[in-house]
């Protein structure tokens, strides 16, 4: 096991190094100059070469790329190009607001999703079950960020339930949780869609297998086959999703995060990217990828636990 | 015991779409409302020129922001163009982006997924690396990123979007290839003398490409989206170019003084994406129901 | 329930199972009669799509729930199964009835450990965890699994396809069972498995006192462990009797042409495998008469009018067949 947790660790921080190697070549393979479009076409040529000195793009590429792997494990991201003030400071800052709105948003997911997906597993064809995956394919199909809008203008604007902008004030829990309701309704609707849907389909092909259909022959009470034996491998498939789901809504809350004008590292992003402010873009980037990586190697750890054909199988 | 039966179905792979199939499609009562609304929107977008009653960069500063009037059937945003001729010529934005990528993606990751299973080990283990590697990005960040290196535009959208799904077609292409590559018909083949390049086309390309299609009917609503929400941000199309993310845009700025942009720039979009979603998901049941988990 | 010798442990009398499907109803078992004597082994034999996997999962009332029951009985001693309750059917299961499956593979739940899986099946006891473990340690010592004790904390994936096998018959027998269901037991295994697991169930058919219902196509197998063999076609019992009789005198067409076909005893070299021409009927549309007649060489007049009754040709030796009929 412990093995497992070593290789599939290196493969997450190998994967990362990748991506970020990926995207810094996207840099340099890109026509045009990033200073010039960074700094817009009244950039003198001295103001582009004070910025590309600045960013560190006159060096071999090896040497940035190196660079750039030893800033990141000491923490150090770069500074932000207007403020100066350290880009790890800034995404510190942000990055509870989104974990806030993707770990509430995914919560409800789950605790809508999945009993809706046991149930229908359990009574299959029924009009309940039709209706429920009508409802899941729809709310897997619409985006999110309609159900954001519409839901602002029908709970804000039209209907003034909910306040429309920001994370609430910064003493008051409750008040953070009322600006947290809407946005977390519109990114998790999706993930209740899919995991219902997941949920389902393995539950459904987990009761139909032959070591089920063993432990009928020998009079089990129905409840230990359900949730015993059969839930125990249909949620393997499930975790894996969840890991997926964690990164995938950190990085689109960035929709909620603006329809709602809440703070969070999407928000953050955005306007870094209106601003040319390479460091903090980039910054963002590494940082939700990062989490992703971990986010998936932990529900893969967490599936390893559970199922011991993967432990064998190194 | 011995019947006559020579059971030579050996098809554990995908057979050739039948016209029964198709039948299938039309009686899945989701698939046919998908049906219907692709070939709505998608004749609309096409017809767009006929069918709008304004040109679509047209503005009337007196009408704007109005609702639906008799004039303007969608209402206007808030130059006074209208809204209904710039969902017809969004459509237009979305339909062409979602064919132009997924057909790059599918054409690429057929390729690259086609090289890793059939070429050398090393090889096949450095492109999942890269593949895995993309997919580890979370998309819309990874989108920001490269918008902020080149610069908005609906060629950046299209080529991020391919960059992000490429790793899924391969995926397939290459577990197919992997599959097929050890079974005795292939092997045969190759021992009597036949060409890598033409064992690919003749015998994988077949078995590979129905499950890349179902998954390139079913990436579509996603394609759609991503270009959606990046207009919507301001990062996709320019202005005054229309896409229903850019609609919703302006829609969602000017949200109190009317709601009709929204709802009429919305839901073009959400048809769409349900229209597609169905009938992606009809198809692969019609077509894979292996794949399908019922 | 009385338990004298001559009771069988089951008896299906005219038991007829449809199932519905979109196409129709599907008839898969025709008045099927059949009587499992106490502590005799009797073999089901047949091609795919015979009814034999219906007839099993009538008797443990495991059927899909598409399929109805229109007639018949199944007898457990003197109870008949198809009107118990859902308590004493639980009861029955693994109790007193048990079947051992056709996969070895799939037949166990990847994510438990076999000792679990083991002990869990005698849930309704009330003895300790430890006492549970010590007879499922047992058990396993019996069907031959070397180090028993450490390996019940292992996982099936850790075992391979013939030790699985010897798993499941160990867990069938925990419980003492009347009755064992060998539903094909080794298809999936090889020969050397194959042996190893019928010369396994002699040796404990003897040791456990029950009856075995041992179904396969395999007539060699059939022959060597089975005191009597019922033949199936398309859902109707076709010949039924004492395995040594019916082997050297089969009075059924089909039976015949089974035995012909059977690889391991054609004696000349021949140029072709002997088949047997037509194919088996739709079990939707059935057609008059003998189900066998449209693929039989041997038919004549009333074989596609009417349905051939039972006849008898010894007091163990019954023949569906009209050639039969003045026996």
């Amino acid at each position: 096991m412990l093995i497992y947790i070593v290789k599939r660790m290196f493969l997450a921080v190998l994967i990362v190094c990748v991506a970020m190697l990926l995207l810094l070549s996207a840099i340099h393979l890109v026509p045009g100059d990033p200073a010039g479009i960074a700094l817009g076409p009244r950039a003198t040529p001295e103001m582009r070469e004070a910025f590309r000195i600045r960013m560190g793009l006159d060096q071999p590429f090896v040497l940035q790329y190196a660079k750039f792997i030893a800033n990141v494990v000491t923490g150090d991201l770069g500074v932000d190009v207007w403020s100066n003030k350290p880009v790890s400071s800034i995404i510190g800052a942000q990055l509870p607001h989104t974990l806030q709105l993707t770990l509430l948003g995914l919560g409800w997911a789950i605790i809508v999703g999945i009993p809706l997906g046991c149930w229908s597993s359990i009574h299959p064809n029924s009009w309940i079950d039709r209706l429920a995956g009508v409802i899941s394919v729809s709310a897997i199909a619409v985006p999110s960020f309609i159900i954001a809008i519409y839901s602002l203008l029908l709970f804000t604007v039209t209907l003034r339930w909910f306040p429309a902008i920001g994370a609430g004030d910064k003493g008051d829990p409750w008040d953070q949780l009322v600006h947290l309701v809407l946005p977390s309704f519109a990114i998790g609707l999706g993930w209740v869609g899919y995991l219902a849907r997941l949920v389902r389909a393995s539950m459904l092909e987990t009761m139909g297998e032959n070591h089920i259909r063993m432990v009928r022959a020998y009079g089990l009470p129905s409840a230990r086959i359900t949730y015993h034996y059969a839930l125990k491998l249909a949620i393997l498939p499930t975790v894996a999703l969840l890991g997926v789901g964690v990164g995938a809504l950190l990085s689109g809350a960035v929709f909620a995060e603006i329809v709602f004008a809440r703070p969070g590292i999407g928000k953050l992003v955005y306007d870094a990217v209106m601003t040319r402010n390479y460091p903090i873009v980039m910054g963002g980037v590494l940082v939700t990828t990062i989490l992703y990586a971990a986010s998936t190697l932990i529900s893969d750890l967490i599936t390893a636990a559970l199922d011991p054909r993967v432990r064998a199988n190194l | 015991m011995n019947s006559n039966n020579i059971s030579s179905d050996s098809s554990d792979f995908r057979r050739e779409p039948r016209f029964s199939n198709l039948i299938q499609l039309v009686k899945n009562p989701l698939g046919l409302i998908g049906l219907i609304i692709v070939i709505t929107i998608v004749s609309s977008a096409i017809c767009a020129d006929w069918i709008a009653p304004y040109d679509y960069k047209a503005f009337d500063i007196k009408a704007r922001l109005s609702g639906p009037t008799w004039d303007h059937i969608l209402g206007t945003d808030n130059l006074g163009r209208d809204t209904f001729s710039r969902s017809l010529y969004g459509g237009r934005v979305a339909l062409s982006v979602a064919l132009i990528s997924v057909s790059l993606s599918l054409l690429i990751g057929l390729f690259l997924g086609m090289l890793a299973g059939y070429g050398p080990r090393r090889l096949d283990s450095v492109l999942v690396l890269i593949f895995d590697s993309i997919r580890s990005f979370p998309t819309i960040m990874f989108a920001l990123a490269v918008i902020t290196i080149v610069g908005p535009s609906l060629n950046t959208v299209i080529a991020v979007v391919v960059i992000t799904t490429v790793p899924g077609y391969a995926r397939i292409a290459r577990t197919q290839t992997l599959a097929l590559k050890h079974t005795e018909f292939i092997l045969a083949e190759r021992s009597l003398g036949a060409k890598p390049i033409r064992v690919m086309f003749s015998h994988i390309v077949p078995n590979v490409i129905a499950p890349l299609l179902i998954l390139a009917s079913m990436d579509i609503p996603v394609v759609i989206t991503i270009e959606a929400g990046l207009s919507f941000l301001g990062l996709g199309v320019k202005p005054p170019t229309a896409s229903w993310g850019s609609i919703l845009n302006l829609g969602y700025s000017f949200i109190r003084d009317t709601p009709w942009m929204v709802i009429a720039g919305g839901v073009p979009l959400i048809l769409t994406t349900l229209g597609f979603t169905f009938l992606g998901e009809a198809l692969r049941d019609a077509f894979d129901p292996k794949l399908k988990k019922d | 329930m009385s338990n004298s010798r001559n009771v069988p442990v089951v008896d299906i009398s005219d038991l007829t199972v449809d199932f519905q499907t979109q196409r129709g109803d599907v008839r898969a078992l025709r008045n099927v009669d059949l009587t499992i004597p106490q502590n005799k082994t009797v073999g089901v034999v047949g091609e795919s799509g015979c009814g034999k996997s219906t007839l099993i999962n009538s008797i443990l009332r495991l059927l899909a729930p598409n399929a109805s029951i229109t007639s018949g009985s199944v007898k457990f001693f003197d109870t008949n199964i198809l009107e118990m309750t859902n308590t004493e059917l639980n009861d029955l299961r693994g109790q007193k009835i048990s079947m051992v499956f056709q996969d070895p593979m799939t037949a166990l739940n990847p994510v438990i450990t076999v000792g679990k899986q083991m002990t869990d099946i005698l849930f309704r006891d009330e003895s300790s965890r430890t006492k549970k473990l010590e007879k499922a340690r047992d058990m396993l010592q019996m069907v031959g699994i070397p180090d028993a004790i450490e390996r019940l904390d292992d996982y099936p994936h850790q075992f391979s396809g013939g030790m699985r096998q010897r798993i499941c018959i160990a867990m069938a027998l925990m419980m003492n069972p009347a009755l064992l269901i060998a539903d094909e037991p080794t298809t999936a295994l090889d020969v050397t498995l194959e042996a190893q697991v019928i010369h396994l169930l002699r040796e404990l058919r003897s040791s456990f006192e029950c009856s075995i219902l041992f179904v396969s196509h395999n007539l060699g197998l059939i022959a060597e462990l089975c005191d009597e063999v019922v033949v199936m076609y398309a859902g109707e019992v076709v010949e039924k009797g004492d395995v040594f009789d019916l082997f050297h005198n089969p009075a059924h067409p089909y039976t015949q042409r089974l035995l012909e076909c059977d690889p391991a005893r054609i004696e000349k070299t021949t140029e072709e495998l002997p088949t047997i021409s037509g194919r088996v009927p739709d079990l939707i549309e059935l057609p008059p008469g003998c189900i066998f007649s449209p693929r039989c060489t041997s038919a004549f007049e009333p074989c596609s009018v009417e349905a051939p009754p039972e006849f008898s040709i010894k007091e163990n030796h019954k023949v569906r067949c009209f050639l039969n009929q003045n026996d």
